[in-house]
Parts: C-alpha cells; structure tokens; sequence
C-alpha cells in the first residue's frame, strides 16, 4: 500500500488510527498487538504472498535472541547474522551473483527469478542492529510482539528509516494520548505526513517526467544530447531527495499519529559543503549503520590510515551494492567511497576549501554520481556523462521549470522538518495545511501515481 | 526530535494542548470542506458532460481528446448507431455509414485502446440507449482482441471512472488535479454563447496528422512498410476472453440491435504468412468472433484481414495498419451492406 494513495490515506490510516485510539484508550494492553496486527495488514496488502516471510525472519530472529539469553552463545548470534544476509541474498543478489559467475567461461550460472520481497533490505539490517547490540551486552530482551512491532511496524517496514531498538523500544510502553504533548505531536504528525506528500506528490514526482525519458533513451542507446543530460541528471538528482525524504517525513509524521518519534534521515543534503558532510545529511540512518556496524568493526579511524582508507573504501562499496544487486550501485558506492577518501587526505594535509567551493564540488560530485545510481547499466551511464561533459550534440530544449523551485526547496530550504516544528498552532496554517492535503489528494487521483524509488532496494 | 515533550514551556501546557486540539480539528474540518465543495462543484458542472448532474445544462464538451468526450457523445440521444475501437477503426467516417444506412452513427473509438476500454465505452452507449434502442453497434476487432489475459489489461490511462456504473467511482475520479484546471474550462463553456463545442459525431480523421509527420512522402518511413509484422495475435489455442466479455455484455444489448464486429484492414506484409504460427493465431482468433456472430443474431463478421488486392498498395496506407480514406470507404461500404443484410 503506497502512502500516496487513497487506499492508505482514506481507508487504512482513518481505521487504523480509530483502532489504535480505541485499544490506547480503553485496552492499553492490546495497544502494540494492534499495532502489530495493523502492520502485518499494511505489509500484506501488497503481496500476501511474503507476509509469511516476514513472520517467519522475525519469529526466527526472536528465538534465536531468546536461544542466545539462555545459552549466551556468540554462535548463534553469528548463525542469525549469516541466515539474515542468506535470505537477503537469495532474493536480492542471486541473479547478480549468477550474473557474475556467468562472465567465467564454461561455469554454469542458473537463474532465480522471484519478486523481491519489499522492505527485506531495511528489516534484514534491522535484525542486525539488534542481534549485534545484544551479543554486545548492550540490547536488553523483548518479548515477541515488542520485536515483531521494532522490526514490522508499517510507517518503517517499507523504506526505513533504520531505527536501532533503543530509540523506538522505551516508547512502545508509553501512553502516546495521555501525554500533555499528546495533541501537538498528532498535530506535528499530521503537518509532517502532508509536507511529506506534497515533497513526493507535488515536486519529486513531476520530476520523473524529465528524468526517466533521458535515461530512457540512453538504456535505448540514443544520443542524449547535453541539454537532455544534465536535465535528467538534474531532475533525478532532486527527484531522488523529494521522494525519499518525503517518504521520510510521512514515515516521521504517521509514526507520530501512533505515538512513536522515528529519527531523522535527512537534513538539507544538499547544502553539503563536502562529501563526508553529505553523508550525514544524506540518508542519516544507513550511514549511522554503516559507520556503527561495518566501519568501525572494519577497522574505522583508530587503527591507522591504511585500515581507514580501506574501511571507507569497503563500507562504500558494500552500500553502494545494498541498494541494488548491480554493478553501477557498487560503483556509485565505489566512487563515494573514493571521495571520502580524497577528502579524508584533503583535511589530513590541512588544505583550505573555501565553502561556496566545497559545496559546488560536493553537489556535482553527488549528482554525477546519481547518474550510476539511476542508469540501466554502464553504456546508458557513459552515454549521459558524454552529455553532461559536451560529447554530445547540444541540444534545445531543456526544461528548468520544474528544477528551479526544486532546487530551491532542497538548497535554501526550509526542511520538512523544521518547518513543522517552528509552526504554531495557528487556525489559518491548519486551513492551509487542510488545503494542501486536499491538492495533494487531487494529484494523487490522478492516473500517474509513482512508486517510491526506494521501494526497490 | 526526543521522545520528550515537545512544548518549550510545560506549565503552558493545558493551554497549549488545547490550541493543538483545535488545530487539528481545523485541518480536518477544512480538508473536509474543501473535499465536498470541490466534489459539489464538480459534480454540479459535470465537466464531462456525463448527465449526472441534476443541474440542466448546456449539451456537449469543449474540444478535447476523445477519451473524455466519449461520455458526452455517448449519450446523446440524436446517434443510435456507434463506432467503437481505436485508431484502426478510427478513419471510418460516421457520416458515411449515416448516409449509407440511414442511421445515425458516433464514433466513440479513442486511439491506443484496447478491449477493456472498449467494453466499458459499449456498456456506457448501451445503458444509455434503451429507448429507443441502439440501432447498430460497429466494433473494430484488431489483434488487441486476441489477447489470452483474463485480464484484458490496458497500456494507456483510461477514464474508467467516468464511464463507471457506479457513483462513488465517479466521485472518486473526480477527485483529480487536472479537473481544477478543466472545471475553469467548463465554466467558460457554459457561460459563452461563443464557446466551440466538440464535434459530435466524434470523427477523427488522421490523414493531416500522418501527412504532417511525413507518412505519406517520406522515404524512410515509407520502406517500413515493406517489413514484414506479424499482426495476429499470437494466441493460437485460445482462449479468448475478450470475445466472451464481448458477447456477455451483448446480451444485455436489445435483440434488435445490430452488432458488425470489423477486423480491420492491414497492409499485405503484415497479413499473416500461410501455415505460419502467425497465421494460426489469426486463424483461431477470427474463428472466435465468427463463433460469436453466428450465436448471437442480428450480427455480423466483416472481415478485411482477408487478402484483398487493395491491401498491396502501399499508397492506401501510412503503416502496416493504419489505413487511408480510400479504403475506409470500402470498409463503410462493407459494414453498410452486412448491415442491411440483417434487416
């Protein structure tokens, strides 16, 4: 079930509140299994089919977690690690593999083609940061609808953002419409959950009309001329943010109708004034996990400059390959993995780079990289970076209307987030924000209704 | 954010909480009422001139594509008789099959669809033509009708909404962002004395439009028709549920009205190869809608996927299957005549 649709917005989310309303006010104990069952109805909807999946990794996560308390045995934490990644693998990265071996001559490489099921590549990494932390002493025990709840819960399952145990679990025994914050926190929620659709609905998705025919043409192996280049580049490299963090913010905001506070995983990326600050702008949970689980445990900072440069250079690639089983997603994260380390070297010799500079570098840098990230393989890649360095016809044509406000939005700003948390509870924004919703809505009804990218990794 | 409170000032809290319960009513109540006064407006102004409107308004639309019109000139009782398809049936003129026939035809084709559309746009025509009951109903049945899917799936967008038998469908499509612009458009409409209407009849004749992308001089698309395309549906065992839905929506149909199911013309290279699979697939689809016009009376099979000497001539058509007035006069001729043969 997509946010942005009406199923969600006027069917599911309307029942779910009024249920969960309803078990908070009058059964609190049913509180989290109603959640948990809300949640297993929001994934199934989409595919029935992988519900059981779904059950099945978390109770098999969950008896191992209780397995390892009694028996405190590493191993099984090791155990549900590998079955983790096995599963992901299978799904995710089988054909990839056979891809590969299918490059070695006379070595047989069988396919398996199935659906991927949604949402494995988030809650796969968050089975990790809790088997992780509780072979470390750190995480306590759950019992099975708190885990089913931290690993399923609907406005996170799809997309993130990956929330570790300890910022959503001490809330999940709280009383969210006793609180005397009760009401601003749904009102924040609702205000979230609509900037978050207008982002995708009413920017990010308009946007898709100048990327995906330029890239397209160039897996069609057409000229793209240099005007359409950097069009499509342009318009992807926003349409990427507005859909993403506005899922983001809707994650955020219904996460607050349910009286969760989900973390932040956005912050003006684009403003970044160098790549390493991008990456704590950008998708700020998954870089938190891979700095807490694959850069650190690889060596990090602290066991020398080599071991760093090959931490960087691992934990990048290895994102880069987490959110597609191709080679262009390795040399996306391959190529920021480079650019961390150029910088890293940059700031060890103690060079200047003047801000507006820093920032220029920055964001060419990331959207030549979007390209990799975007394009159907490396041909249809070369043949938008001909474009974008003048190879290429010049071309007419190119439209800056919609990037214009776009680019606005998502340099100047101000961010979803706190925007909504600077308004006050004034009657003529709630007006507004009613009217938004209702335009939103309007958009929505229309025949183009857009995935969000994310869905796919 | 922490999980804390959010208000900087807790001893204001009552107060505040009150402010915010406020402020979330508000934003409801105004989604709300902007929601219903949109759909009242729409609603009212049937900006498609669907007839659902209790309002009595000025007859037709403003010139428009024809997958919107099609509610508007479906209904309009002046036509008993309708064209229904795309674009391979889209060129045969309404006005000639009028003045061959004596009925008053509409074309109700709408380019890029396929059977599902078609369905829904016969449905509409029928329900809205009980009495007097259609007089005939012309369908062209290109290969899109040969399909094997249950499903019969569309590839465009089609405004099922609008053609839906149910209300809360139709509102449901009308809440859509292009009505805004649409419903200001409408206003116009209504209110000038000077505002163009769509044709009515809904004809469409695509020669100046493949003339100006160069279908008729310029060489290298001329060549392309040349190449052989194979065009018959590659569903050689059947089944064919497209037929079926035809036939059980026609049973809802007057046993007086005439229904003339058209294989539309191709030119001789995309006609299928003899004992080709290409041919066995176009062979078992033909057979399915000749089945289906020996079982229901009143109908006819005109099948123009025949080889006939027109059908070599490369200047009588722009592609394979997109054909030019010549030979839709023929087509006419030939619709009229099974027409009459039913009488």
């Amino acid at each position: 079930m997509l946010f942005n649709s009406f199923a969600f917005l006027l069917a599911f989310l309307p029942l779910a509140l009024a249920l969960h309303w309803l078990a908070e006010r009058f059964a609190p104990r049913w509180r989290l299994p109603v959640l948990v069952v809300l949640s297993f109805a929001f994934y199934g909807y989409w595919d029935w089919r992988f519900l059981p999946l779904l059950a099945l990794s978390i109770g098999l996560n969950w008896l191992i977690a209780e397995a390892f308390q009694k028996t405190k045995s590493s191993g099984l934490i090791t155990l549900a690690i590998v079955l983790n990644l096995a599963v992901l693998a299978v799904f995710k990265y089988f054909n990839f593999f056979a891809d590969l071996a299918g490059m070695i001559p006379g070595l047989p490489a069988p396919k398996f083609d199935i659906a991927l099921p949604l949402g494995i590549s988030f809650f796969t990494f968050h089975h990790i940061m809790y088997l992780t932390d509780l072979r470390c002493g750190q995480a306590p025990r759950y019992d099975i609808v708190r885990y089913a709840l931290y690993i399923a819960f609907f406005p996170q399952v799809l997309a993130g953002p990956l929330v570790r145990w300890r910022e959503i679990m001490h809330q999940l025994d709280e009383r969210p419409y006793q609180r005397p914050d009760a009401a601003e926190r749904i009102a924040r929620g609702l205000m979230l959950l609509t900037f978050g659709l207008a982002k995708k609905v009413l920017i990010g998705d308009p946007l898709a009309e100048y990327a995906n025919p330029v890239f397209a043409a160039a897996a069609a192996g057409k000229v793209v001329s240099m005007a359409e280049a950097w069009q499509g580049t342009l318009a992807f490299t926003f349409q990427i943010y507005f859909d993403f963090s506005g899922y983001t913010d809707m994650a955020l905001g219904l996460a607050l109708l349910f009286g969760i506070v989900l973390p932040q995983n956005f912050e003006a990326p684009y403003r970044s004034p160098s790549i390493q600050d991008f990456w704590r702008r950008w998708h700020m949970t998954l870089s938190r996990f891979l700095r807490d689980y694959l850069y650190i445990p690889l060596g990090g900072s602290r066991s020398g400059l080599p071991t760093q440069i090959w931490a960087l250079f691992a934990t990048m690639a290895l994102g880069g390959l987490w959110h597609g089983a191709g080679l262009t997603f390795v040399a996306w994260g391959v190529a920021h993995g480079l650019a961390l380390i150029v910088a890293l070297f940059w700031r060890r010799a103690g060079l200047p780079m003047p801000a507006l500079l820093g920032w220029l570098l920055t964001f060419v840098f990331v959207m030549f990289c979007w390209v990799l990230f975007r394009a159907a393989n490396f041909d249809a890649a070369l043949t938008i970076y001909k474009g974008l360095i003048g190879l290429a016809p010049t071309g007419t044509g190119f439209k800056w209307r919609a990037l214009i406000p776009a680019a606005a939005f998502a340099i100047i700003g101000p961010t979803a987030w706190n925007l909504v948390h600077k308004l006050p509870p004034a009657r003529w924004l709630a007006v507004l924000a009613g009217l938004l919703f209702v335009i939103i809505l309007l958009k929505i009804g229309e025949d183009a209704n857009y995935e969000f990218i994310y869905f796919q990794f | 954010m922490s999980s804390s409170t959010f208000s900087s000032e807790p001893a204001a809290a009552p107060a505040q909480a009150a402010r915010w319960t406020s402020f979330i009513a508000t934003l409801l109540v105004a989604a709300a009422l902007f929601s219903v006064a949109f759909l009242a407006v729409a609603f009212l102004l049937d900006p498609y001139d669907s007839g659902r409107s209790p309002l009595k308004l000025k007859e037709g639309v403003r010139p428009q594509g024809p997958r919107t019109a099609l509610a508007s000139r479906g209904r309009d009782p002046q036509f008993t008789g309708a064209i229904f398809g795309n674009s391979h049936i889209q060129i045969v003129s309404p006005d000639e099959l009028r003045m061959r026939t004596g009925i008053p035809f509409v074309s109700l084709i709408a380019p890029a669809t396929t059977p599902k559309e078609v369905l829904a746009t016969v449905d509409w025509f029928l329900r809205h033509h009980r009495a007097p009951a259609a007089k005939a109903l012309v369908i062209g049945i290109d290969n899109y009708w040969c399909t094997a899917n249950p499903a019969l799936p569309n590839e465009k967008p089609f405004p099922f909404w609008l053609l839906s038998r149910g209300l809360p469908d139709y509102l449901g499509g009308l809440m859509r962002f292009d009505l805004l612009e649409e419903l200001s458009r409408r206003i116009t409409y209504l209110t000038s004395r000077k505002a163009e209407r769509a044709p009515p009849d809904g004809y469409w004749d695509y020669e100046a439009n493949y003339r100006a992308l160069g279908y008729d001089t310029n060489p290298e698309i001329r060549v392309r028709l040349e190449k052989r395309q194979e065009t018959g549906g590659n569903n050689t065992d059947g089944p064919f549920p497209a037929a079926a839905a035809l036939e059980k929506l026609m049973s809802t149909a007057p046993a007086e009205t005439a229904l003339i199911l058209v294989r539309p013309p191709a030119y001789a290279t995309a006609l299928p190869q003899p004992s080709s699979r290409d041919a066995a697939a176009d062979a078992a689809c033909r057979t399915a809608f000749a089945d289906l016009a020996a079982r229901r009376p009143r109908t006819a099979l005109v099948d123009w996927r025949a080889d006939r000497p027109e059908l070599h001539d490369p200047n009588l058509f722009f592609d394979h299957t997109h054909y030019r007035q010549p030979i839709a006069r023929l087509v006419e001729a030939e619709i009229a005549r099974a027409i009459q043969a039913l009488n």
